[in-house]
């Protein structure tokens, strides 16, 4: 039974690997970080436009379960990151990456939580969009909330450290 | 004294309708069913679930773990409705555990706000500069951007990860080398206009 769902996890897995090789959205690059183990991917993308975060690359892991796309994977992002839906460990917590009935708060509506036709694709535009407006309800890093509501212009500048420390600069 | 009579079974009707209105509104299980099992309080997150039901649904998906199929019981109340659940999502959701928040406390949030700007991420394991990450140091130095890598599907894994390597290369080399300019556009901006402050004074 484990055994089959893995080979169905892994056929979607590289289903999905070949189509955002070939057409990936702009600003976006992800794949397994080594084909030997495709349950690993490494996902970078680029700060949306008209937002602090514009002109950085930001780069996370996305870990699949066994059982995707049954259930969702989780991803974490490997570079400093301050935004209000981001956890200081870098793990993003967004609605797309949650089943369905396990949103203790009932924040999210279920027509915007995973479900097997979602993708990776799909994950890293929320997340994309998820940069360019927080959600400063369901709050995973308590401080950056609390500065993008109260000093937009300190948020921003706190960002900006962070994009250009990515960049190495 | 007949008044009297029909005005009481009159009430009496009205009260047994009432009755059996909100009984009937309570649940769809009707109570001929479940006249062994406890009645069902209408809470819907805390029904009584017993461990026939948990089983019945057991044997039907045997994939689906105990603890997930009792949630959803609670849930729902109902058997069916529970393996309706597992048929239309394929699963059914864990109970929620404990939310992982961790809420800084006074002392900690405000050490935690100056850390962000030190390199003190939270993965001391993982590199957070992309330069260094990749090892791009010498293009980065020279400021040299590779032409943009094509989307191609190469047909063994050591190309299709030496693609993947190199698209990963170009975005960051890309990114760095238009923040640097966009940087040395907003000097210059900002330079002519000091002048033109100066030559307005």
């Amino acid at each position: 039974m484990y055994k089959t769902m893995g080979s169905t996890a892994l056929k979607r897995l590289m289903k999905e690997y070949h189509e955002l090789t070939l057409h990936a959205p702009e600003g976006i690059t992800a794949g397994p970080t080594t084909e030997e183990n495709f349950f690993e991917w490494e996902a970078l993308i680029e700060g949306p436009k008209d937002t602090p975060y514009e002109g950085g690359i930001f780069p996370a892991t996305v870990i699949f379960p066994k059982d995707y796309p049954l259930s969702p994977p989780t991803m974490k992002f490997t570079c400093e990151m301050f935004h209000p839906n981001i956890y200081q460990d870098g793990t993003v917590c967004i609605s797309i990456l949650h089943a369905p009935g396990d949103d203790p708060n009932m924040y999210e509506s279920s027509s915007e939580r995973w479900s097997p036709v979602q993708s990776v694709e799909k994950i890293l535009l929320s997340v994309l969009s998820m940069l360019a407006e927080p959600n400063d309800e369901s709050g995973a890093n308590i401080e950056a909330c609390k500065v993008w509501r109260s000093n937009r212009n300190q948020f921003d500048e706190i960002v900006r450290g962070t994009v250009r420390k990515t960049l190495g600069l | 004294m007949t008044d009297f009579v029909s005005i009481t079974i009159v009430v009496v009707i009205i009260f047994m309708v009432f009755r059996w209105l909100s009984a009937s509104g309570e649940g769809s299980q009707p109570n001929h069913q479940g006249q062994n099992r406890a009645r069902i309080p209408t809470r819907p997150q805390a029904r009584l679930v017993n461990p026939e039901m948990v089983e019945t649904v057991r044997a039907m998906f045997p994939h689906i773990p105990t603890a997930a199929i009792h949630y959803d019981l609670q849930k729902t109340g109902s058997v069916e409705q529970t393996c309706d659940n597992i048929l239309r999502d394929g699963t059914l959701p864990m109970p929620p555990a404990p939310r992982p928040v961790t809420p800084p406390t006074a002392s900690n949030a405000s050490s935690t706000f100056t850390a962000t700007g030190s390199s003190s991420g939270a993965n001391p394991s993982v590199n957070g500069n992309l330069v260094q990450r990749f090892k791009l140091q010498d293009a980065a130095e020279k400021n040299f951007v590779p032409e943009e890598p094509t989307k191609v599907w190469a047909d063994s894994a050591e190309k299709r990860q030496e693609v993947f390597k190199s698209r990963k290369e170009f975005m960051v080399l890309q990114a760095r080398k238009r923040f640097l300019e966009q940087e040395a556009l907003k000097a210059k901006e900002a330079n002519a206009k000091a002048k033109e402050v100066d030559i307005a004074a």
